[in-house]
């Protein structure tokens, strides 16, 4: 189902070829066109990737892939019978947590594992949040082109981009520490299948609160999914 | 002479711009300055003051063991018994002078090996962890008609617990915030020595950065605060209590190199704190504070682990000083086969400087303590 306009002073008349076919016709020319774009192998091969690269991994499984694709081509197209299948494949589920967390994803992350409810944010951590995004590069509606924000974890670790993470979780350690957060109970009650015994252990050695809660952030499988 | 308020505003910059040791001021209503400082980390009480005089120091110790009075680089003996840290041979001038004063086998009867929970009972008072949400100096200025809470101050970083509670203590915020630390750095690099991907980010994250150049400012900066704190107790109409808070002293690995420098840097920063204080020293007891000692003998990593009793430095011109108290227990009965035992509760101590340095006593301060000591504070 899709709405367009077409505005005849900019509309080019007469049949157009596009990918070796020819259309024709008004709205119904550029409709007609994007229905075979959406449905054309290659359209199926290169959104399947990519879900399957912003979901699992950056060098997805190609079983993965194969079965999205599958679900898109055999659904005329249909995105969340794809999404569906990314659910339903087991190879999806397997395997360990590869995906860095964008910006994005470690704000909103470590915020519900910090403040679970959002209504208690106070306004100090409010700005840690805007400041986090704006700091780490994502804020939102500002990706740098249509095609949305880089995929991979080298995008997001080039310069000193890591270490301005670890500064960000040091200042939500801070916060968190102040209304006597506990990283242990953190790692236990929200966060219990995340941490690694490694992990755990520096939690443990932790001088303070603050450094504790930092760690716990700034840990690996924290700054993954 | 800066004005107060240059001072503050200096203060807040530098807070702003290092890691510095967490500073919180307040005023007593009296002539009376009381420095309290927390070393954050757990301080080996038996490196900061061996007990070269126990004839199971050396055995017991192993490889932290320092080497004996007399020897290159050896114990700065004090008192026949206990000695000095090598590290801290410019305080030797003040012990002689009688203005330092230490504490031995002193902690929390209750004291947990975690370093959350311990600092919870050194700087809560209470009888357990998470007991009180106040502190006990906080308390203890509460309690008193003219202690002005409005002119307390906390620089930087939030108000540690040891001054949160009734009184209340105005935050001067910045408007950045404090660098990640050095050992907090170091933390994180061990997590990701087994993760090659943020292993090698990390490496060029703190290239990109150069943090050898700032960690050089850093130490400066540091000096720079704790004279800044001198001069505003000093000040006529200036606050009378600090609260400083230094880390690094949790040692588990590579104790005497670690504690060499920072025991050094910590000598240097009191020593800048006395000059700062000018003729403020005379009425000013610093009282310095861990959450817990070490264990007796030395882990694989030629470090130790954290214990129970520990050492209590009290310096100051109000200080009834050159010598060490202690209720010895020994190095051979040790508290759980592994720590040195607690002989004095650490709360008598500070209940002892609050009677009778500041004229402040009350069962709230700290409920439930044994009854503050005497003879710490020299009489007016």
């Amino acid at each position: 189902m899709m709405d367009s306009l077409t505005s005849p002073k900019h509309h080019q008349p007469g049949t157009q070829t596009l990918l070796g076919k020819r259309y024709t016709g008004g709205v119904e020319q550029g409709e007609a066109a994007l229905r075979d774009l959406a449905q054309h192998p290659a359209t199926a091969q290169r959104l399947s990737w990519r879900m399957a690269r912003h979901f699992i991994a950056d060098d997805p499984p190609a079983a993965v892939v194969a079965a999205l694709q599958r679900a898109f081509l055999d659904s005329g197209g249909d995105l969340s019978t794809m999404a569906g299948a990314l659910i339903d494949s087991e190879a999806a589920w397997e395997g360990p947590l590869t995906k860095l967390r964008r910006p994005e994803e470690l704000v909103i992350a470590s915020m519900r594992a910090l403040q679970p409810e959002p209504a208690r944010l106070t306004s100090e951590q409010r700005e840690a949040l805007v400041r986090g995004l704006e700091t780490l590069g994502q804020m939102p509606w500002s990706a740098p082109s249509p095609e949305g924000w880089p995929d991979v974890a080298a995008s997001w670790l080039g310069g000193d981009a890591l270490l301005t993470r670890l500064q960000w979780g040091w200042e939500m350690g801070r916060l968190a520490a102040l209304r006597g957060i506990d990283p242990l109970t953190v790692a236990h009650d929200v966060l219990p299948d995340l941490p690694s015994r490694q992990t755990l252990k520096a939690l443990k050695a932790a001088p303070d609160r603050q450094t504790g809660i930092a760690l716990l952030l700034a840990s690996p499988s924290f700054q993954r999914r | 002479m800066p004005t107060r308020r240059q001072l503050l505003m200096g203060l807040s910059a530098l807070s702003a711009s290092a890691a510095l040791p967490r500073l919180s001021l307040a005023s007593t209503g009296s002539e009376q300055r009381l420095v309290v400082i927390i070393l954050r980390g757990g301080l080996d009480g038996l490196a900061l003051l061996p007990p070269h005089g126990d004839p199971h120091y050396r055995s017991a110790r192993g490889k932290v063991a320092l080497p004996m009075p007399g020897s290159s680089g050896g114990i700065l003996d004090l008192d026949g018994f206990f000695g000095l840290h090598p590290a801290m041979a410019s305080l030797l001038p003040m012990y002689r002078s009688g203005e330092l004063l230490g504490v031995h086998a002193v902690g929390h009867p209750n004291t947990q090996r975690s370093h959350f929970e311990a600092q919870d009972m050194l700087e809560g008072g209470g009888a357990s962890a998470r007991v009180l949400k106040t502190g006990w100096l906080n308390r203890a200025l509460s309690s008193q008609p003219k202690a002005d809470a409005s002119q307390a101050i906390a620089i930087g970083q939030g108000i540690p617990l040891i001054l949160r509670g009734p009184a209340e203590v105005t935050s001067l915020q910045p408007g950045g915030h404090s660098d990640a630390t050095d050992p907090f750095l170091e933390m994180v690099a061990d997590l990701y020595r087994t993760d090659a991907l943020l292993d090698e980010a990390l490496r060029q994250s703190m290239m990109t950065r150069e943090l050898l150049e700032k960690s050089g400012g850093r130490q400066r900066g540091r000096k720079k605060q704790l004279q800044a704190t001198g001069q505003l107790l000093s000040a006529a109409d200036g606050p009378r209590v600090a609260v400083l808070e230094l880390g690094g002293m949790d040692t588990h690995a590579g104790q005497k190199s670690a504690l060499n420098n920072r025991l050094r840097q910590l000598s240097e920063s009191l020593l800048v704190l006395q000059e700062a204080l000018g003729g403020a020293w005379d009425q000013t007891a610093v009282v310095m504070i861990t959450e817990f000692g070490r264990t007796v003998s030395a882990n694989g990593t030629g470090g130790t682990d954290h214990g129970t009793g520990g050492a209590a430095l009290l310096l100051g011109g109000a200080i009834a000083g050159g010598r060490i108290l202690s209720d010895w227990p020994g190095l051979q009965d040790l508290h759980q086969r592994r720590d040195l035992r607690i002989t004095t509760d650490l709360r008598s101590v500070l209940g002892g400087v609050l009677k009778d340095h500041l004229g402040i006593t009350g069962p709230d301060i700290f409920p439930g303590a044994p009854a503050a000591s005497s003879g710490l504070i020299r009489p007016a």
